[in-house]
């Protein structure tokens, strides 16, 4: 196999927990609500993912044990307080990372550096994987890569043209007219979505871990759950957007192995930085393009006291 | 004075004495901290129904009906619903039990479409359906009931007026057996109120209860069965609108008599100057199409010229235009003999140029803000009052709050404590709050468009005293109105706007027009806006 060939492929594995926590984030900010902890939300994530399939040796229920593990993570440190109690929501998103960071490290002390032996199980595309090089660059994942890939496609089709959609981002947008004036559930939905949010952000992180790092290290995830955020500004708030961002900065985040491999006279260290200064990069020409308005939902952020 | 439909009026009431009761209230209470908005009242409302609730600016009639809607949870006292326990936890659970609520403050979502407003949060819409599918089946809704609306246009671009036909037709499309209109004529043309007490009409007779809201005593003796008259949180009567007139109802309501005000002679022109000149000023509104067409005109000092017109002919790009508020596509803009054109909303402010807004909640206050804050947005703009209301870069807490404690009794505002956000005013309270400040602004010029909109008799009645009284004073005043006998009574000269040009300009000192030739004017040639300013001409004023 080539070298572009097998790039290419570590890339978009490298971005498919990007694109996943994004997508959960994306569907949060969409009903209003801002995550900036899904950093911890993804370690929380890998650690159980990786705990789960060294335990039960099945990968598969390792990645769905560490979904379900973000989505309760995020409902007690971030829905409990923002939606029920009514708080803002930069702090608890805080919250949410550092009480991540902390105990993903006590959940995975005995595990640290423990290779998970058996993978996920890899997908093949019918028709597809009798093909030269495109069975290498497209043909072969295990399927969270597929799954990561469609989301982005079903979240914007279920936000531009269905009902439940439409309420959604009507929750975002204005909350109090959406309660009061349309009907609509906003508490609950909120919940739901911050549940969804943690379920996407935890399975993007046992992706992580158990799929393409392949054990469970502290801090495995080195500010992904951030440029994940930064993905989703970067979208503008359309999902498939998220999928071009996401992959740029897989493809920024193995460029380190890449010069190791190829022997670049570039130092690794500075090779490392690449996704982040690529993050900022991207940031900062998306927010100096000409003449687009931001899409944002109107009541990103903000704090909302809920009557009944 | 409008006449009275008196003929479906009774036949309503006949049916109601036969229906059962499809909502009751008994002992309802809400506090706001200290402040008891609800203190106990009970209230029947029959299947078949056009009950009327009526009472001064904060008197608690939103806040009554936003507990019925489920927005609001009481503090004491029952509710039922077709003799069952009522008692909704939230606006989805009142409105799947069939209650409608068309609010005071419409609670629209302004970036959405008309379209998705009118669907949103319907259980009944389909599940799927893209931007068109939905644009059609809103427009043969909006078709159905002969509002004109275009489905398609983002509701943040709508007049008030039709973004509350677009809350209205909300309401209607999901089928209701109890409808509550909090102040809906407030914003709509004389028209589209006949439209809408038609649909009323409707409603009752397919045994639908409607709780209705208005300042417009005529209205309530046009369309009610029945009246509860609430003072301060409690019911003080309730009547057969058979049995009552505008007087008796605005002394309920007030406890004591309102006369309306004379306009008095305006003296004479030799001694008045020029204060605003607007020559050949040509404005675009949000869609780019032209709605003001080369108009000139001036506004002396010592004079009301009031603006007479159907909604939606340039009034408001026009007003939005001589406050600085909308760049002018061309022409010239004098204040004071100084040139004003393309100059911004704050130098028209520096100039002493004052602006009640069509829209008092997104254009003329920032709600989440404290009234104090609320009131220095523009004084700070103004060299006196920002060095009394800072020093150096900093504010001075107790000046301001002292400044804004002077424009809430200016203005007889129920509150009298700075701190309290705009958000929590009643939507009458807000308005008196905003002409006191806006008088303040106003050293030369004020510009009112709608001055007296949401605004009880009692109140209404003294901000035309007020308008009455600068205008003595020597300021210039345009005012900017649907109400023509708003125009007529207060104005020394009244120009006719339509389609964006200036149709006519009458002067109002002696006799009044006649409101054939106003009619004349408004509708243009065009025979069917004829019909409509016909309709127009009957005039609703409290
Ligand atoms: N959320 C709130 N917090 C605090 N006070 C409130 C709140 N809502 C209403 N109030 C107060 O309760 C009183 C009644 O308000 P309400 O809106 O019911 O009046 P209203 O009869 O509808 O008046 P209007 O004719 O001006 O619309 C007012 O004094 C108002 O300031
Ligand atoms: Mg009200």
């Amino acid at each position: 196999m080539h070298t572009f060939e097998l790039y290419f492929a570590a890339a978009i594995l490298a971005g498919t927990p990007l694109l996943l926590a994004a997508t959960g984030e994306l569907l949060g900010e969409t009903v209003g609500l801002l995550n900036v902890g899904i950093e911890g939300v993804m370690l929380i994530g890998a650690v159980t993912g990786v705990v789960v399939t060294l335990h039960t040796n099945n990968a598969e229920l390792g990645l769905l044990v560490g979904a379900l593990a973000g989505a309760v993570f995020l409902l007690v440190f971030y829905a409990l307080p923002v939606v029920a109690l009514g708080t803002e929501q930069i702090l608890p998103g805080f919250g949410v990372w550092f009480v991540g960071l902390g105990l993903s490290q006590l959940i995975g002390v005995n595990y640290e550096n423990t290779p998970v032996s058996s993978g996920s199980t890899v997908v093949r595309l019918p028709g597809i994987d009798r093909i030269p090089v495109v069975k290498e660059l497209i043909g072969q994942y295990p399927w969270p890569v597929y799954l990561a890939f469609v989301l982005p496609f079903v979240v914007a089709w279920v936000l531009a043209r269905t009902r439940h959609g439409r309420n959604l981002r009507a929750i975002g947008e204005d909350p109090v007219a959406a309660s009061a004036g349309a009907g609509i559930a906003v508490r609950w939905w909120r919940t739901v979505y911050v549940a969804v949010n943690g379920l996407l952000g935890g399975f993007a992180g046992a992706v992580l871990a158990v799929i393409a790092v392949g054990e469970w290290g502290t801090d495995v995830t080195a500010g992904r759950g951030f440029i994940a955020l930064a993905v989703v500004i970067f979208s503008g708030w359309r999902s498939m957007r998220l999928i071009v961002g996401a992959y740029i900065i897989g493809a920024l985040l193995i460029l380190a192995d890449l010069g190791g491999a190829l022997s670049w006279p570039i130092p690794s260290e500075f090779l490392d930085m690449m996704p982040y200064i690529g993050a900022v990069a991207i940031l900062t020409v998306w927010a100096l393009r000409p003449g687009r308005r931001a899409a944002a939902p109107g009541s990103l952020g903000v704090r909302l006291k809920y009557s009944g | 004075m409008r006449t009275i439909d008196t003929e479906s009026a009774s036949s309503i009431r006949e049916r109601a004495g036969e229906r059962a009761v499809k909502l009751q209230l008994e002992g309802i209470e809400k506090s706001f901290g200290l402040l008891a908005a609800v203190a106990g009242v009970d209230l029947d409302c029959y299947a078949g129904e056009v009950h009327a609730i009526l009472g001064e600016n904060g008197a608690g009639k939103s806040t009554l009906m936003k507990i019925v809607a489920g927005d609001l949870q009481p503090d004491a006292g029952h509710m039922w619903l077709d003799g069952e326990t009522y008692r909704p936890a939230s606006p989805k659970q009142a409105m799947r039990r069939g209650i409608g609520i068309v609010h005071q403050d419409h609670q629209l979502v302004s970036r959405f479409t008309v379209a998705e407003n009118l669907f949103l949060g319907w259980d009944g819409a389909d599940r799927v359906g893209g931007p068109r599918s939905l644009a059609e089946q809103a427009s043969a809704i909006v078709d159905r009931y002969g509002f004109e609306l275009d489905p398609t246009s983002t509701v943040r671009d709508l007049s008030v007026g039709e973004q509350q036909r677009v809350a209205i037709l909300r309401a209607l499309v999901r089928g209701v057996s109890v409808l509550i209109l909090d102040e809906p004529t407030a914003t709509l043309t004389p028209q589209e109120v006949e439209v809408l007490f038609g649909v009323m009409r409707n409603l009752a007779t397919d045994g639908c209860a409607v709780l209705f809201i208005t300042h417009k005593l005529c209205e309530v003796l046009a369309i009610s069965a029945r009246v509860t008259v609430l003072r301060a949180g409690v019911r003080v009567a309730e009547l057969g609108a058979h049995e009552c007139d505008e007087r008796l109802l605005a002394r309920e309501m007030l406890g004591r008599d309102v006369e309306s005000p004379s306009k008095g002679d305006a003296p004479p022109r030799a001694v008045s100057e020029p204060i605003l000149q607007a020559s050949g000023v040509t404005v675009r509104d949000d869609r780019g199409s032209l709605a003001v067409d080369d108009v000139s005109f001036e506004v002396h000092s010592h004079e009301i010229v009031g603006i007479a017109g159907v909604a939606g002919n340039g009034q408001r790009e026009l007003s939005e235009a001589v406050t600085g508020v909308r760049r002018v596509a061309s022409g010239r803009v004098l204040v004071d003999g100084k040139e004003m054109t393309g100059e911004d909303a704050a130098s028209y402010v520096r100039a002493g140029v004052g602006h009640i807004p069509e829209d008092r909640l997104t254009a003329g206050m920032i709600l989440r803000e404290s009234i104090a804050n609320n009131s220095i947005l523009k004084m700070l703009h103004v060299e006196t009052d920002r060095s009394n209301l800072t020093r150096g870069p900093w504010l001075r807490r107790r000046e301001i709050d002292r400044f804004a404690r002077q424009l809430l009794v200016e203005g007889q505002v129920s509150t009298s404590d700075p701190k309290v956000k705009v958000a929590n005013l009643s939507g009458g309270n807000i308005q008196r709050f905003l002409v006191a400040r806006e008088l303040r602004a106003a050293s030369r010029l004020l510009v009112a468009v709608h001055p007296t909109r949401g605004l009880d008799v009692g109140a209404a009645d003294r901000v035309w005293r007020i308008l009455l009284r600068a205008r003595d004073e020597g300021i210039a005043v345009l005012l900017i109105s649907e109400d023509l006998d708003e125009v007529l009574s207060l104005s020394n000269r009244v120009l006719v706007l339509s389609a964006g040009r200036i149709a006519g300009e009458l002067d109002n000192t002696g006799a009044p027009p006649s409101r054939e030739h106003l009619g004349m004017l408004m509708g243009g040639v065009e025979q069917e806006a004829l019909v409509g300013s016909a309709a127009a001409l009957k005039g609703c004023g409290p």
